[in-house]
């Protein structure tokens, strides 16, 4: 939509400004036992250029337990709980600062699931109060492959407003390339001014693209070697019945960890909890890898065992969501790969079958 | 700090049928007064009553549980009473640990005849109770209407405890994280393919469960291989963390039959629990022991090789070493750990758990990778009733961790798979350890070292350690 230089103190200077004025404000930052987005107070809890944090900022719009119905009863009867009431109103306005563009392109696959009808209105009223400012990726981790899924260090998909850090330029300070990438974005730059650096005239389109390649050159080799997953989607339904799920999947233990730090991962399960005279029911992520997500009340199971459990995991990504939406529902963040307990590798895995 | 509103509180009297239940009868009918903050609930026996009950109570905001059954040897059938004192014995210190303070918890004894026993316990519970000053008393509680149902109130709230054990454990990977010292893990590879193949080629196994190397150069992944011209993707060496066993339940697994397994000394362990527990059989699996100095995860090496006193597997058809005489370190930051905790004050450790847990995203890992844990169904995943909050939320992920712990006593073998692999880094294994070293002392008893000796909450002795017992 539009783009200009911008000096790294004039960001700062603005974020400052945004804190101030009762927006909350997540940031990629380490907790020490993990990192996570967390909301800061002040500027100067945010630390820039992070590696990409071990969990992804879906908590925020999906959380992991949401309250979406509560009641009590009360003379033999039901009330539910007013207060409960979700709109675009009731959510507080959000910012993710400095979001990596895998986690920004999650945005796309969550909205997809979320607000395509029939529409979720508990994501709904976070996702229109959120504010997605992406930077580009200066600190990949070995396991990461977005460029094989069609994104890159640089991509702005999912992002309202995205920044490039410049190359070179020791004099004047740290400058970044501001890209306004949707209305939202226009908007929350007309309430908070940001100061953009006098000197620069307009910036051309293949300025920017230079800047971007520029910026994915630098990196790509430090990530997984590019391949295409976007493309040829039915080679994995056609290998539906391979031997190689057999190998792939006898080894997966069924635990819920790459399900629960995926970006893109959206099932849940509603459960209802009894506590201090109320009734609440919860919305609680789930996984298609646990044996109890698909065993029905009969005790039969259509996916009995992790081979198959495995294998939808695979297939919904690459095959099932590409066919409906066009991109792949899995941004190359490689945090599956990372935190699985015996190391199973989903590149690796996608790439049997290109 | 205001006092606990003396009329208000609430106490949890579990009782067996036979004996305390008769007893508050007794006490009844002869008109004897106690403390009205008493609430019955009536059971056959002390031995059907789990641990969950009384977590379960305090979710329910109780401010006191007590459990009262028949004396040793008057139980109605027979040995009842002897396993749950056993069993209370260890949850009792587990509470101490996780900082409960235990005038809230008592366990007594009372006879269909004791009526002025129960009485005096009652009122001896109820006085304790309202002694504690912490006004009413608070459990883990989900419920916070401003946060989305979420109470955040522990969340990375890091204690000055947690900052201690933190410091601890980095000290002591620091200082003994040397170089890695054993460079003959090519040899070992090579052995360990031939007798594979050997294996596979004879029919003496239908699958080898072993590692493969990844993509990644200092990761392996667990392999299963049942066609002996595959045996070249075995591999041995430093970076083999996975504990395999946990394999063993799969049914998957079993449908292949006889199966030859990589092991190392820590992991043959648990081969021993599942053989007690009747969940494999010894002539169904082929045990191949691997010398093993160690190994490492993110380049550190991983703190139960610290104490790895004996690294010979404790059973084994084939043990492949070379002459090599590896290091022994046998220094236990773990145990170190439980030192700090233990010396803590109750507040302390309490505000410690209480953090550590509120991180828990319940992604079940730690179930998962454990060998112990091959339950077909977890009590976590049932609904009807609900024991366990599945929420992640500060009162589901309490009960979780505590009763995982609690279900683990006396059959852990101290593998730290459920701690390596967490993904938010909760100290499981100093809440197995300590359950460890719990049984040890009292039961004289440590998991994974014989077949012959039951598990120590399975048996009992006459003459058990019931100090705790009113
Ligand atoms: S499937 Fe794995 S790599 Fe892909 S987005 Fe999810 S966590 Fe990241
Ligand atoms: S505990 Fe002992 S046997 Fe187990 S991995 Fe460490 S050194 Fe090897
Ligand atoms: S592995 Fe960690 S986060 Fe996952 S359920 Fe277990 S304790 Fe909770
Ligand atoms: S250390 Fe953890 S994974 Fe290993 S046996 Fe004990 S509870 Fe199970």
């Amino acid at each position: 939509m539009k783009a200009f230089i911008v000096e790294e103190k004039n960001i700062l200077n603005w974020l400052s400004k945004l804190l101030q004025s009762n927006i909350k404000v997540y940031v990629p930052k380490n907790v020490e036992d993990y990192s996570s987005y967390e909301q800061i107070e002040q500027i100067e809890d945010l630390v820039l250029h992070q590696k990409r944090p071990e969990f992804s900022f879906k908590n925020i719009l999906f959380p992991q337990t949401e309250s979406v119905l509560e009641y009590t009863i009360e003379k033999n009867w039901v009330k539910t709980n007013p207060d409960l009431n979700y709109n675009s109103t009731s959510e507080e306005k959000t910012i993710i600062f400095g979001a990596p563009p895998c986690d920004c392109a999650s945005i796309i696959a969550l909205n997809h699931v979320f607000l395509s009808e029939p529409i979720d209105i508990f994501y709904k009223s976070k996702f229109d109060n959120v504010y997605i400012i992406g930077l580009a990726c200066t600190n990949p981790e070995p396991e990461c492959f977005c460029t094989s899924v069609g994104s890159s260090m640089t991509s702005t998909k999912g992002s309202d407003i995205f920044l490039t850090p410049l190359s070179s330029k020791s004099n004047s300070g740290k400058e970044y390339l501001v890209e306004v990438i949707t209305t939202k974005g226009m908007e929350l730059l007309k309430d908070y001014e940001l100061q953009v650096q006098k000197s620069n005239k307009k910036i051309t389109k293949n300025a920017i693209e230079e800047i971007k390649r520029k910026h994915d050159s630098k990196y790509e080799s430090q990530i997984l070697p590019k391949k295409d997953f976007t493309q040829n989607n039915q080679t994995l339904s056609e290998n539906f019945y391979s031997k190689d799920w057999e190998e792939i999947g006898i080894t997966c233990f069924g635990c819920g960890v790459c399900a629960y730090v995926c970006p893109t991962c959206t099932c849940y399960d509603l459960v209802d909890e009894y506590e201090s005279g109320c009734f609440r029911r919860c919305k609680n992520w789930d996984s298609c890898g646990f044996a109890n997500f698909t065993l029905h009340a009969s005790g039969h199971n259509p996916r009995p065992t992790q081979i198959e459990r495995y294998r939808q995991r695979i297939l919904h990504k690459f095959t099932y969501f590409t066919e409906q939406v066009g991109m792949t529902m899995c941004v190359g963040c490689g945090r599956c790969t990372k935190f699985c307990p015996v190391h199973k590798d989903i590149y690796e895995v996608r790439s049997r079958w290109i | 700090m205001n006092t606990q509103n003396q009329n208000n509180i609430k106490i949890a009297a579990f009782v067996c049928n036979w004996c305390s239940y008769a007893g508050a009868d007794s006490a009844g009918t002869s008109r004897l007064q106690y403390d009205d903050s008493i609430r019955i609930i009536r059971f056959p026996c002390t031995g059907r009553i789990d641990p969950i009950f009384i977590i379960k109570a305090f979710e329910t905001e109780v401010d006191g549980v007590l459990v009262s059954g028949c004396h040793p040897g008057d139980c109605h059938y027979s040995t009842g009473n002897f396993y749950a004192r056993r069993r209370f014995n260890v949850f009792r210190s587990l509470m101490e640990f996780i900082g409960l303070d235990l005038r809230r918890l008592h366990f007594s004894w009372v006879s269909a005849a004791e009526g002025a026993k129960w009485a005096n316990v009652v009122n001896k519970v109820s006085s304790e109770v309202k002694s504690i000053p912490n006004g009413k008393f608070k459990w883990a509680l989900t419920y916070h209407k401003k946060n989305n149902g979420q109470n955040t109130e522990h969340k990375n709230k890091k204690t000055e405890l947690s900052k201690k054990i933190k410091n601890l454990y980095e000290s002591f990977i620091k200082e003994y994280n040397k170089p890695f010292p054993y460079e003959k893990e090519n040899t070992l590879t090579e052995q360990l393919r031939t007798l594979a193949k050997n294996l596979l080629v004879n029919n003496k196994v239908n699958a080898i469960i072993g590692y493969k190397s990844s993509n990644f150069e200092k990761l392996t992944t667990p392999v299963v291989i049942t066609n002996p011209e595959s045996v070249n993707q075995l591999v041995w060496n430093r970076y083999c963390v996975n504990n395999l066993t946990s394999y063993l339940t799969r049914p998957k697994i079993k449908k292949l039959g006889k199966i030859g397994i990589v092991v190392k000394a820590c992991d043959s362990k648990s081969i021993i629990g599942l053989i007690q527990e009747n969940q494999i059989n010894r002539d169904d699996i082929f045990i191949i022991g691997i010398q093993c100095d160690g190994v490492l995860e993110n380049e550190k090496i991983l703190e139960k090789c610290l104490s790895c006193s004996n690294r010979i597997p404790v059973i084994k058809n084939e043990y492949i070493y070379d002459k090599e005489i590896e290091i022994k370190l046998n220094v236990n930051v773990i145990d170190e750990a439980i030192k700090l905790i233990e010396n803590s004050s109750i507040e302390e450790r309490w505000n410690f758990w209480q953090e550590e847990f509120s991180r828990c995203i319940r992604c079940y890992a730690c179930r998962t990778v454990c060998p112990f844990c091959y339950c077909e169904t977890c009590i976590t995943d049932k609904h009807r009733p609900q024991w366990i909050s599945p929420s992640a939320s500060p009162k589901g992920n309490f009960s979780w961790n505590l009763i995982r712990a609690f279900h683990l006593s006396g059959r852990c073998i101290g593998c730290n798979e459920c701690s390596r692999v967490c993904p938010v880094n909760i100290h499981l294994d100093i809440l197995n350890r300590k359950i460890a070293l719990e049984i040890k002392k009292e039961f004289e008893y440590e998991a994974g070292v014989s077949i012959d000796v039951s598990p120590p909450l399975t048996t009992y002795r006459p003459d058990d350690s019931q100090e705790f017992i009113l």
